[in-house]
């Protein structure tokens, strides 16, 4: 039979799949160490690579355990996030007057900037685990429950009249239908919120902790060692990105129908297109 | 080839129905206006007969399928079933609607996940009659997208027959096959229905596919959606490609495009 799903032109796009990125990285790192030379700036304001790269070494120890701890708050915060939102965005599916009720005010605490929260937050929770817990729960709510919310909204009218042509009862219309067609774009929102909740822990460790990577760049920039400042940049980003990695991991592992098609690749394909 | 203006009394055939509409009619009241999409429509649905509604874009053929299918509720006017409850029926829709996450067998087996009531062994045995009658056996356990139009639409038609029901619902189903493909379809689908005895309501603009899959053809007529006219057809039970050449059917297409021309001059 034929497939009617062309596969990507795979050894070359595999190629430029990760050439891209690593070019990017050469470039930017070249361009870094030549601004410090050209323009003397100081190490205290922006320490030349080769800095940064003996920092990493110099406290890998120190890193790979805050970020730890960091990861750790991310991924409870991040869980808990997942699970409230999700219910609710299910019963904003079942019920059309409670998202009338609820939604609103979900939108409006969205626009709360997330710093203003973190120190009440801390006072309510204290310094330890569960104010970053909570603190990257609130900021990757939203995507979740906002993503997962137009999910279940958007079926196809005609796929509604199907189930109910087989009389289906509402919950088997929630479970084997809107769940399971959503869920693409709540894997949207879990990989957006996956880099939030990494966002949401650092700051709040900013505001008060006993570890993590925020903590790390809050007393090196404090005491001017910035190449230290710029290694836990760097590992936070890092933390984030294997965040990111592991949930589109899941997102192929469970939406294998749809074809996942990087935007490196569909850059490829149009500048193809146009040759 | 007799052509009839439909009386309502007509509605009491000499078979008892297994589904009647009498004087079902559909309003819509929107912001520019009242759409009277439906007005009293009467007929009835007979054991395994073969029935295709044509009309035009927009006469109100997929509304009075809802209607009948008891997914849309009348504005006024009946439905009448014989027997206690709705006939089982299934719905066949214009995009074949499959679940992209499910395996073309599995797509199939959707109604009994759905009505429940059946053992393993049952729809084991039902996947794999319907399956083979459709040609599907070999891509059971391929996905959807993996899938040609034509196949695709072949898989919605084993969906709805899989639990063998008494009437099912086809909203233009072959709209996005292309014509070749269609007419090899309308052939497949002709012999399936007659091994089947299940009776039939399609909906179609196409004046070809109403005369060659149907045992009787109601003409719709637009604005108001309205059962302009009535014809029986003559061709044999058993058809092929080669019906589509021969003069009762070129004289019965002759026909509906008329019944059709003098519905729309009303």
């Amino acid at each position: 039979m034929h497939s009617k799903l062309e596969k990507p032109n795979s050894r070359r796009s595999r190629h430029l799949h990760w050439f891209a990125p690593a070019a990017t990285f050469v470039l930017i790192v070249f361009t870094w160490r030549v601004c410090v030379a050209v323009f003397h700036v100081s190490p205290a304001i922006l320490p030349p690579p080769e800095n940064v790269a003996f920092a990493f070494a110099r406290h890998f120890p120190a890193l790979f355990r805050n970020a730890a701890v960091t990861f750790l708050e991310a991924i409870l915060g991040f869980t808990v996030a997942a699970v409230f939102a999700l219910t609710l965005a299910a019963l904003f599916a079942f019920s059309a007057s409670s998202k009338r009720a609820l939604y609103p005010y979900a939108i409006a605490m969205k626009s709360i900037p997330l710093i203003a929260l973190a120190p009440l937050v801390v006072a309510w929770f204290g310094g330890d685990l569960v104010s970053k817990v909570v603190l990257a729960a609130i900021i990757s709510f939203f995507p979740i429950l906002v993503s997962a919310s137009d999910g279940f909204r958007a079926i196809d009218p005609d796929a509604f009249d199907l189930f109910r042509s087989f009389s289906a009862s509402r919950r088997q219309i929630f479970l084997k239908l809107q769940f399971p067609a959503a869920l693409p774009q709540i894997f949207a929102g879990l990989k957006t919120a996956s880099s939030f909740a990494v966002v949401g822990a650092v700051v709040a460790e900013f505001i008060g902790a006993q570890a993590g990577i925020g903590l790390m760049i809050k007393s090196s920039s404090y005491y001017l060692d910035t190449d230290i400042t710029f290694a836990a940049i760097i590992v936070a980003a890092t933390v984030g990105l294997m965040f990111f990695g592991a949930v589109s991991f899941l997102q192929r592992m469970f939406v294998f129908w749809q074809p996942v098609i990087s935007s490196a690749e569909s850059g490829i394909d149009s500048a193809e297109s146009m040759a | 080839m007799p052509l009839q203006n439909k009386p309502i009394d007509s509605a009491l055939g000499p078979k008892r129905a297994i589904v009647s509409a009498a004087n079902l009619s559909k309003v819509y009241v929107r912001s520019n206006g009242v759409v009277r999409a439906v007005e009293d429509v009467t007929f009835d649905i007979n054991p395994s007969e073969i029935i295709v509604v044509v009309g035009p874009s927009g006469c109100g053929k997929t509304t009075l399928l809802k209607l009948l299918a008891n997914l849309s509720k009348p504005t006024s006017g009946s439905i009448i079933w014989n027997g206690i409850s709705a006939p089982k029926s299934s719905f066949v829709f214009q995009k074949p609607l499959l679940l992209p996450w499910r395996t073309l067998e599995d797509n199939v087996l959707l109604a009994f996940d759905l009505r429940g009531n059946t053992s393993a062994k049952q729809r084991c045995e039902r996947a794999r009659s319907v399956l083979d009658a459709l040609g599907l056996t070999e891509f059971r356990a391929v996905y959807p997208n993996q899938l040609s139009g034509g196949m695709a639409q072949r898989a919605a038609l084993a969906r709805a027959l899989v639990d063998d029901p008494e009437i099912v619902f086809l909203d233009e189903p072959l709209s996005a096959v292309d014509e070749l493909k269609r007419e090899s379809l309308w052939v497949e689908f002709r012999r399936i229905w007659n091994q089947r005895n299940v009776a039939v309501l399609w909906v179609t603009h196409s004046v070809r596919e109403a005369a060659f899959l149907a045992d009787r053809i109601l003409v719709m007529s637009p604005s108001p959606g309205r059962i302009s006219h009535e014809i029986c057809t003559e061709l044999p039970v058993t058809r092929n490609l080669t019906t589509l050449f021969s003069q009762d059917f070129l004289a019965l297409t002759k026909t509906i495009k008329d019944a059709l021309q003098t519905g729309e001059a009303k």
